[in-house]
């Protein structure tokens, strides 16, 4: 089992704790299932258990790409249909979806950098201007996950740019979500 | 001389023609009304235009899933494997359900998809008339099969055999089916699906199984005590192709226009059908205000008719020609023939709803300069 595994697991155990926790919304719970199939799928890669890589690729891709526009969204708008409604929420989801898959098909590789890196950089000047401070935490973290994994800095043999992708994401999701639950 | 290519659809098209043909003289055989001319033949050319548009947009579907496919295709399938075919077409059934779901439950899916309940009759010729805009969103629900790995061959296959069991369920001839009901989409539970009357409304999606219905408490006997209403709640009034595709569209448009909320404008978009804003402007959309039952039962000039017939026919044989060639043909060919069916459908279309609406007109002033229509007149009053 390598390091990779490991983070993915414990990506994989936070996600799931927002998804059954129904004082989020649902815009945030559904993001975050997003999240949670492609880390568990990691787990299931990097363990060598069963190595779907294109399925791990995908759920990867619709996270950046659509997963973390709508957790943007949904906690700037929290009364908002995209946050309050499942219905609203998948819409959002599928298209934001189709639009990565297009990119991908037609080769525009930095389409799902581009989102998520938007996403969270819109988040972090929410939570700074609306000054709640857990939530900007949370935000930071989260860029800090993605920049790492970005410029793929590692830590050899312990740590591989994954590892940071997936600890800072977990640390970031979680904060936010106890911001968010308790406000 | 571009070579001619026999391809499934080639040969389709004048097949499901002759089933309409059989299913018009059964009907005649038996004394049972299921056809009317107009009616009929706009849905014919419905689904010529759709056939021309979507050659196109076929491609564009194929392209995405096959590039898809091979960016993220997770297992290897044989083709010759039997357990292959039949797990692609179970999952096709399946997210055709949520396909044909969507179609009905959002709005800016259903301005596409209400083209094929646009019609008032339900008949072999309603299972023609398709919508010329559905490839734009339709893709997207398949691509699970893509990232499964199913190759693109099959999904292909899987999707025309989908289509075609679908075409036989657009009858009126063939009541219930015993068991099959239990687990098949049949005539008698799509009638329920083509129907306005409340119990009717998003219900039996299907597309070959209706265990999906069945799943997701979607499905609905069809009741022999009750008559089934065919259509829309708003109906379409017109004969004109290109309006059908076209009308709920500008309806929609012109109903986010008026909204002053930025959330109420997405709502038209991507809310249900049946929503409408608390103001003036929820008359464009899912209304039952104005059923013209006259409209159905206009008598078009004979001339008029005969034009039609003979558009449809030539359009027919544009499309057999157009589809056996489409690959060897340029880019600008294509759009010019295309364009050119568009316009004549058009034509035919306005002129068909316009000399309707004129003998309409004729019969009322003709009716109410009779001494019947002045007593009627008195005796209501």
């Amino acid at each position: 089992m390598n390091s990779l595994a490991i983070s993915d697991g414990v990506l994989l155990l936070v996600t799931l704790a927002i998804v059954r926790s129904l004082n989020l919304t649902k815009s945030f719970r559904l993001a975050a299932a997003v999240f949670a199939s492609a880390a568990l799928l990691g787990v299931l890669r990097f363990s060598g258990l069963l190595p779907l890589n294109g399925l791990h690729g995908f759920f990867s891709g619709l996270g950046a790409s659509a997963a973390y526009p709508l957790l943007a969204i949904g906690i700037i708008f929290p009364a908002r249909g995209i946050a309050t409604s499942w219905r609203f929420a998948s819409i959002f989801l599928i298209i934001a979806g189709a639009l990565g898959l297009v990119a991908a098909a037609t080769n525009l590789t930095l389409w799902g950098n581009i989102f998520a890196l938007g996403s969270v950089v819109t988040l972090l000047m929410f939570t700074a201007l609306k000054r709640e401070w857990l939530a900007l935490s949370g935000s930071i973290a989260l860029l800090i996950a993605l920049s790492l994994f970005a410029i793929q800095i590692s830590v050899p043999p312990i740590l591989k740019p994954g590892d940071f992708l997936h600890i800072f994401m977990a640390i970031g999701l979680s904060l936010l979500a106890i911001h968010y639950r308790r406000s | 001389m571009p070579e001619f290519i026999i391809s499934p659809m080639v040969i389709a098209v004048p097949v499901l023609m002759f089933f309409v043909l059989i299913e018009l003289v059964i009907s005649m055989l038996i004394g049972k009304e299921v056809y009317s001319f107009q009616d009929s033949i706009t849905s014919l050319n419905i689904g010529i235009l759709s056939q021309f548009v979507n050659a196109t947009g076929a491609v564009i579907s194929a392209f995405m899933y096959a590039k898809i496919e091979a960016m993220y295709g997770t297992f290897d399938w044989s083709l010759s494997s039997p357990i292959t075919w039949a797990f692609a077409l179970l999952l096709y059934d399946f997210l055709y359900y949520w396909v044909h779901r969507a179609g009905h439950e959002v709005n800016m899916f259903w301005a596409s998809h209400i083209t094929h309940h646009s019609s008032e009759q339900f008949n072999l010729s309603t299972a023609l008339r398709q919508a010329s805009t559905g490839f734009y969103f339709k893709w997207v629900f398949y691509m699970p099969l893509a990232i499964l790995g199913i190759p693109v061959q099959v999904f292909i296959v899987v999707g025309l055999i989908d289509l075609l069991y679908q075409v036989w369920v657009h009858t009126r001839l063939i009541g219930r089916l015993g068991f099959l009901e239990w687990f098949l989409v049949t005539p008698s539970n799509h009638r329920v699906h083509h129907g306005t009357n409340d119990y009717c409304i998003d219900k039996n999606y299907g597309g070959i199984f209706s265990i999906w219905d069945r799943a997701f408490n979607t499905y609905e006997d069809e009741r022999e005590e009750e008559t089934i209403k065919y259509g829309i709640k708003k109906p379409l009034n017109s004969w004109n192709p290109v309006w059908s595709n076209l009308h709920y569209w500008v309806s929609m448009i012109r109903m986010a226009h008026h909204q002053h909320s930025l959330g109420a404008k997405l709502l038209c978009f991507f809310g249900e059908p049946s929503w409408s804003p608390d103001q003036p402007s929820n008359q464009y959309l899912a209304e039952e205000n104005d059923r013209n039952e006259q409209f159905q039962d206009q008598r078009v000039p004979m001339l008029a008719k005969l034009s039609g017939l003979i558009v449809t026919i030539f359009s027919t044989s544009l499309l057999i020609l157009y589809l056996g060639t489409r690959q060897q043909l340029s880019g600008a060919a294509q759009l010019t023939i295309t364009a050119c069916a568009v316009f004549a459908f058009m034509l035919i279309g306005v002129y068909w709803t316009r000399s309707g609406q004129k003998s309409a007109v004729d019969k009322n002033t003709e009716a109410s300069s009779s001494p019947e229509y002045f007593s009627n007149v008195k005796n209501s009053a």
